[in-house]
């Protein structure tokens, strides 16, 4: 006698999203499954998108990452574009965080030249990022999305600042992230502001703040998971793209301390917290992933294609 | 078609006369000229109260359907639906169309009282026994004369609380009397003061000559304390338990009142800490502890209380909704007193606004109703986004202040106090809070018993504020959950209701114990999910929008 396997079926769909890529670039396309991720059943048309992220500014690399970017270049244009060709990222994440007063206080202008630049030099689908201080972000999202001469996503906007991001994002026709505080409730405020000011729903991407191993992940995991069954039971609001920028794993103890060597050498050890960081968001659910090591770039890429569908 | 000439307008019984405007209603001329006239709906023809009497020529007057054949004979019409033309029309405001947002505090409803009062005290030598029914509210107290020889209701009164000066809030209250020796006896000496002066505005009204041979009082826990003699500081303290939960029967001597000496006082059991008599009062009056099918109970006071239950089981818990909608934390925010303004419309083209005062005249302030509508109009005219943030428009009536952006509700030169009626930003937020936290209460008290919204068949809504709100205007902001509009039932100031339900009859007074007995207090601030569905609620309206959007659309409604 067979049984036959139980299988769930859920009635939303989530949105499919497509990252636009510039000339002579592949766009991206995530979204569009009726099941969640790591099971037999439903239909999943997009594997996971990974990205890397590069960061303007003055900021002390892990160790980790100055390892692996050496010799790639320092102008950000030839290091983006070095590291998507070497990595395989399928699309690119570019953070102003030059812009940040502590943290280099780039001229607005110059952010936008920088993002221009490195969309010149770069064909694959971008998505910039603020670098996080209200006042200078007010004036920057609006440059950027000028300078920015292809489509691209902006990130990110949030319950305040969301008129500002998506006003320029509507300007110019880019997208945008919405980013909420682990929280899937202001997860799904944000998308309907988003909406009530008219950005149209193929064009958003949901950052629910990823938290490292260790700190906070589970948390993460947790609101993935919520989100991504609140859209595939119907929420239309929520039935879109999950967006995990890995970045706060960089920021975990475990990931730079050089002087615990009981911990094992920081070079492995810090690339090793990016990407459990990133199994993890995969397996809750999470559509695109932003590294920051081209290594985990190559590996996650290796993996996404197969045993995930 | 050549222009009418303009006639003239005279409203009665204010005597005001102005002339006609035009393609005006009468209802616009009444706002134009400061006579209160209700207008829950906005002038949209659907709530029917804005009924006035004309003699005269008018034009319109067409009924949605809410006349009589006999009203529509008398000259009856809707204010809203009418014009004047252009002779001189006579506008007469029946007492029933008139905003009387004063009585909110008094009116109730006992909606389970219907039983044959059975009387305990005969009438001797002329003298009629009269019992004194309170309700000692946090800001106001209000009382009932009855005649305890036939159960008729003689007289109403109210007055503010005396206590007010120590803090509008109860906490800041019981610090005072903490820090202050003796800070306790005068909290209470100056409760005590305020009811006399209750029992003696009761007592001048009233023709009747009589000795008052009872009373009984429903208030919150901290007040009863107070008045009881027994220190509220535990409440304030982990693991914030009252001293008391049941109050023997004491004379008023004892509790130290000479307005009634000689008399018994019973005073309504406390639930908790921060659900009091009060609440039980208003369960009693609501008779939601008889009925069969679930019902919930909201009371819009200072803490916003909820109860849920039946004749089964009865749960409350305490929302700490804040004040808001009592005018209290909003900072242009004031009673339903003369003055306040009730009720605001914001023209969507010009995006001013334009509001009616209790008692006419220029306004100090807003009160609950008019913040209600304020916040539902800004909304409805795409003036704050569904967070609660004010979102720029040209020619709105913007202005930063101390407090950042506000709206300019009423500039300088139209207000009563000589500077703006201005509703700022962090206003705006503790709106949002208050509604938020009802919301989440209600949803946390089901999700407690584990019951769905639709096993709710009636929502009673309690105090002042639930007489005169615009049903739909509320749930457009998300004040209450979506239910269905007929399940609404507002009951006043249902703790008074209770109230004088428990001194007509000691059947009544019985079950106020056996409710106060028989209700599990459910407590918020360990509930785990009641943060989340707060944050669920702080949100125009909802984030589950798509359920009000659905009790919105439908018709029906009272």
């Amino acid at each position: 006698m067979t049984v036959a396997n139980p299988q769930q079926t859920f009635p939303g769909r989530i949105m499919e999203v497509t990252l636009p890529a510039g000339e002579g670039g592949r766009s991206v396309s995530v979204g569009g499954q009726t099941a969640l991720p790591l099971l037999p059943e439903g239909e999943r048309p997009n594997a996971a998108a990974i990205g890397i992220e590069i960061r303007t500014g003055d900021e002390d690399l892990p160790p980790s990452l100055s390892h692996a970017f050496g010799g790639k270049g320092t102008d950000p244009a030839v290091l983006a574009g070095n590291l998507v060709e070497e990595s395989g990222a399928q699309f690119l994440f570019l953070s102003l965080a030059g812009c940040h007063p502590d943290l280099g206080g780039h001229a607005v202008s110059r952010g936008a030249g920088i993002v221009r630049d490195v969309l010149q030099a770069v064909p694959c689908p971008a998505i910039v990022g603020g670098c996080g201080e209200e006042e200078t972000d007010a004036l920057l999202f609006p440059a950027v999305a000028e300078a920015a001469q292809r489509p691209v996503f902006l990130s990110y906007a949030d319950e305040k600042n969301y008129r500002l991001v998506a006003g320029a994002a509507l300007a110019y026709g880019h997208g945008v992230v919405a980013w909420s505080p682990i929280d899937i409730n202001m997860a799904k405020q944000a998308n309907l502001l988003l909406g009530d000011i008219g950005v149209p729903p193929h064009r958003v991407l949901i950052d629910p703040l990823t938290g490292g191993l260790g700190y906070g992940l589970e948390y993460t995991y947790s609101i993935v998971e919520r989100i991504r069954l609140a859209g595939l039971s119907g929420d239309a609001a929520l039935a879109r793209p999950i967006l995990c920028h890995l970045g706060d794993s960089w920021k975990a103890r475990e990931a730079l301390d050089s002087a615990e060597e009981s911990w094992g050498d920081v070079i492995a050890r810090g690339r090793r917290w990016e990407e459990a960081t990133a199994w993890a968001c995969l397996a809750a659910g999470a559509d695109l992933l932003v590294c920051r090591h081209p290594d985990n770039v190559r590996t996650l890429r290796g993996m996404v294609g197969a045993p995930w569908r | 078609m050549p222009e009418p000439k303009p006639g003239t307008l005279r409203f009665l019984p204010e005597d005001v006369s102005l002339s006609v405007a035009p393609g005006e209603t009468i209802l616009r001329h009444a706002i134009r000229a400061g006579v209160p006239l209700l207008s829950p709906c906005g002038g949209e023809g659907r709530c029917g109260k804005c009924r006035v009497i004309i003699s005269g020529e008018a034009a319109g007057g067409d009924d949605p359907g809410v006349l009589s054949e006999a009203e529509l004979s008398a000259g009856v019409r809707l204010a809203c639906r009418c014009h004047p033309s252009s002779g001189t029309l006579t506008v007469t405001v029946p007492p029933g169309s008139r905003p009387a947002r004063l009585a909110a505090y008094l009116e109730g409803r006992d909606a389970a009282g219907d039983e044959p009062f059975l009387p305990l005290h005969a009438a001797t030598g002329g003298r009629r026994p009269l019992g004194v029914a309170l309700d000692l509210g946090t800001s106001t107290l209000a009382g009932a004369l009855i005649d305890l020889s036939d159960g008729h209701l003689i007289a109403r009164a109210a007055a503010d609380n005396p206590q007010m000066p120590f803090g509008e809030d109860l906490i800041s209250r019981i610090v005072y009397g903490e820090e202050h020796e003796g800070g306790f006896a005068l909290l209470r000496q100056l409760l005590v003061a305020g009811v006399e002066q209750v029992i003696a505005a009761l007592l001048g009204s009233g023709p009747a000559e009589g000795e008052i041979v009872e009373v009984t009082a429903a208030g919150n826990t901290v007040i009863t304390h107070i008045l009881f003699g027994a220190s509220p500081a535990p409440i304030r303290h982990p693991p914030y338990q009252p001293v008391l939960r049941e109050y023997p029967v004491r004379t008023g001597e004892e509790l130290g009142s000479l307005a009634a000496p000689s008399a018994p006082w019973r005073l309504f059991p406390s639930l908790g800490g921060f659900v009091g008599g009060d609440i039980v009062a208003g369960v009693l009056a609501s008779g939601m502890h008889r009925e069969d099918g679930v019902c919930l109970l909201f009371d819009v006071g200072t803490n916003g209380e909820v109860a849920l239950g039946n004749r089964e089981f009865l749960m409350v818990c305490s929302s700490s909704a804040g004040p808001a909608f009592e005018g209290g934390e909003v900072a242009c925010g004031m009673r339903a007193y003369p003055g306040a303004i009730e009720s605001v419309r914001i023209d969507p083209e010009t995006l001013s606004a334009e509001w009616t005062v209790i008692g006419g005249g220029k306004p100090l302030g807003i009160c609950g109703s008019g913040i209600l509508d304020l916040c539902a109009e800004m909304f409805r005219t795409g003036l704050i986004d569904r967070a609660g943030q004010f979102v720029p428009r040209s020619g709105a009536p913007f202005a930063e202040t101390a407090r950042g952006r506000a709206f300019v509700v009423a500039g300088a030169e139209r207000s009563a106090t000589g500077s703006a009626i201005c509703f700022a930003a962090p206003d705006l937020k503790s709106v949002l809070r208050t509604k938020a936290a009802l919301c989440a209460a209600a949803d946390s008290l089901l999700t407690a018993v584990g019951l769905p919204r639709d096993a709710v068949e009636r929502v009673y809504i309690a105090g002042g504020f639930g007489n005169f709100l615009d049903l739909r205007s509320a749930l457009s902001l998300g004040v209450f959950p979506p239910f269905p509009l007929e399940k609404y039932v507002p009951l006043g100031n249902a703790s008074l209701a209770g109230a004088i339900g428990a001194i007509r009859s000691r059947r009544r007074w019985r079950e106020a114990l056996s409710i106060a007995a028989g209700t599990t207090y459910h407590d918020l601030s360990s509930d785990a999910g009641f943060m989340e569905a707060f944050q669920r609620a702080l949100f125009i309206p909802h984030t589950d929008e798509e359920s009000y959007r659905k009790v919105l659309a439908s018709r029906g409604g009272r």
